[in-house]
């Protein structure tokens, strides 16, 4: 544990190295809630107070996405896959496989080390807008249960990325694989819009999915739209997820190095 | 003028080879920069499954705003694609001097190093589908000099995205690693693709965004 522990602080000190990095991280956030806000403005425009498109309001509709949105990096960020193609491209993956850690968890403790500073700004704009923004979003409707899906999203986020980069074992580039994977993502675990806006046929196949259970049912739990049942189940799921998707990626990294080379580009 | 044609073509033909060599990567890639599109597509079929108009913009129309935005986007990519994706690495990795060696005008060699019109072909070819698909349910009042102004507009576009990408990507010399800040530039992108309401595009020039002449175009036109 004290070897992750060191990396992880080797880790936050890189991430302070390059403070423009860390504020710019806030400021795409920003970007995209101040996109949103003004679309869907204009959506519900002349509309009553009331007025719902596919069971949310404008204030709801808001709240989703501020949440998605501030913690976007957390739980559907991508770095890992990256990172591990670019080891393996590099050779530098060799270098890590000499050194008495697991992979996985190494790549976890990166992960948590360049995401625990950058949640710092958003958390201080999200409780600004409760505070300043003149009941402009939802207060959420149970923090406890809220975090607690979050933590098991990032977990479920990291295996989903770090199995997708084993795929750069067997290609010269990821980035077509890499590409998709991130579009294919935003839209399954709901950061680009509401799952229930999709139609029918859709939501059934995505539920058997883990993304739904990264981000889109995380914002339920936020704004209180799920009962108890609902709530059981989704963290139930999430649960299953983890240790299917650990499992995966055991099976697949052990064949997978089998079939590396070690030659570095 | 002879030698750096001589020197581009050699360029291409080299991005080209090197690009269709596997043909995993290949496909894999075509694919990728069609998954944006498809996406974006998606959400506007989305958004007009529930609502009739946005900012007094049916679905065709803002079919058409978006493909002009996406069409002038990725004609920058295919071409100048390098100010986005290879200035800053180039930077931070200290290989800059590799383009400052050669005879060869720095701000061209740069601004040209990446050819990637192969790549984004079959995606500018779907969003060109698309852009006649929009343009054939609208209705148009055809003029020599909205036409003109149009394609006026479309040029300076593109020359403003490059000028603006370059000079972000330079900012790497102050700053080092600017790629977060060039990224977050790129996503203001998305206030050019749909209708926003006026006073947040008039605001815009006001923040250094290159695509609002892309957002106005479509004003000539419709």
């Amino acid at each position: 544990m004290q070897k992750y522990l060191k990396a992880f602080y080797a880790f936050l000190q890189n991430q302070k190295a390059y403070r423009l990095s860390f504020f710019s991280t806030f400021f795409s956030t920003l970007i995209f809630i101040t996109f949103y806000y003004f679309l869907w403005k204009s959506i519900y425009n002349n509309q009553s107070e009331n007025f719902e498109i596919s069971g949310y309001t404008f204030k709801s509709l808001f709240t989703y996405y501020c949440v998605s949105y501030c913690f976007r990096f957390l739980v559907s960020s991508s770095k890992s896959t990256t990172l591990l193609a670019q080891e393996i491209h590099t050779g530098m993956f060799s270098n890590l496989m000499l050194k008495p850690i697991k992979y996985i968890w190494y790549s976890f403790t990166r992960t948590i080390s360049d995401r625990i500073l950058k949640i710092i700004l958003p958390i201080i704009f999200l409780i600004s807008l409760f505070v300043f923004g003149n009941n402009v979003i939802h207060l959420p409707k149970n923090l406890f249960l809220f975090v607690l899906s979050i933590v098991f999203s990032i977990i479920i986020n990291h295996f989903t990325n770090i199995i997708v980069g084993l795929i750069a074992f067997y290609v010269v580039s990821i980035n077509g694989i890499y590409n998709i994977y991130m579009r294919v993502s935003d839209v399954l675990s709901g950061t680009l819009f509401p799952l229930n806006m999709l139609p029918g046929f859709l939501t059934t196949t995505i539920a058997v999915l883990p993304f739904k259970y990264t981000t889109y049912n995380t914002i339920l739990i936020y704004l209180g739209k799920m009962n108890t049942e609902e709530i059981t189940f989704h963290f139930l799921m999430q649960g299953f997820w983890i240790v299917l998707l650990y499992c995966l990626f055991n099976f697949m990294f052990n064949k997978s190095i089998k079939s590396n080379e070690s030659v570095g580009i | 003028m002879k030698k750096h044609l001589k020197y581009y073509y050699a360029l291409v033909k080299i991005q080209i080879m090197n690009f269709t060599q596997y043909r995993t990567e290949f496909f894999s890639i075509i694919a990728g920069t069609f998954a944006y599109t498809i996406v974006s597509i998606l959400f506007i079929n989305i958004l007009y499954k529930n609502i009739k108009e946005i900012g007094g913009y049916n679905y065709y129309e803002v079919v058409f705003l978006f493909t002009t935005v996406q069409a002038i986007f990725y004609l920058w990519a295919s071409f100048f694609g390098s100010t986005y994706k290879d200035i800053v690495k180039n930077i931070i990795a200290g290989s800059l001097d590799f383009y400052l060696l050669k005879p060869i005008n720095l701000a061209f060699n740069l601004l040209t190093f990446r050819f990637d019109l192969i790549k984004l072909l079959p995606s500018i070819l779907f969003v060109v589908y698309l852009y006649v698909y929009s343009l054939r349910s609208i209705n148009i009042d055809y003029s020599f000099i909205n036409l003109a102004m149009y394609l006026v507009t479309l040029l300076l576009s593109l020359f403003i995205i490059t000028c603006y990408y370059f000079s972000v990507g330079l900012l790497s010399v102050f700053y080092g690693d600017t790629n977060e800040l060039k990224n977050n530039i790129a996503k203001l992108n998305d206030f050019s693709k749909y209708p926003l309401p006026k006073n947040i595009l008039i605001a815009i020039p006001a923040i250094p965004n290159p695509n609002n002449p892309m957002a106005n175009n479509t004003n000539f036109i419709l």
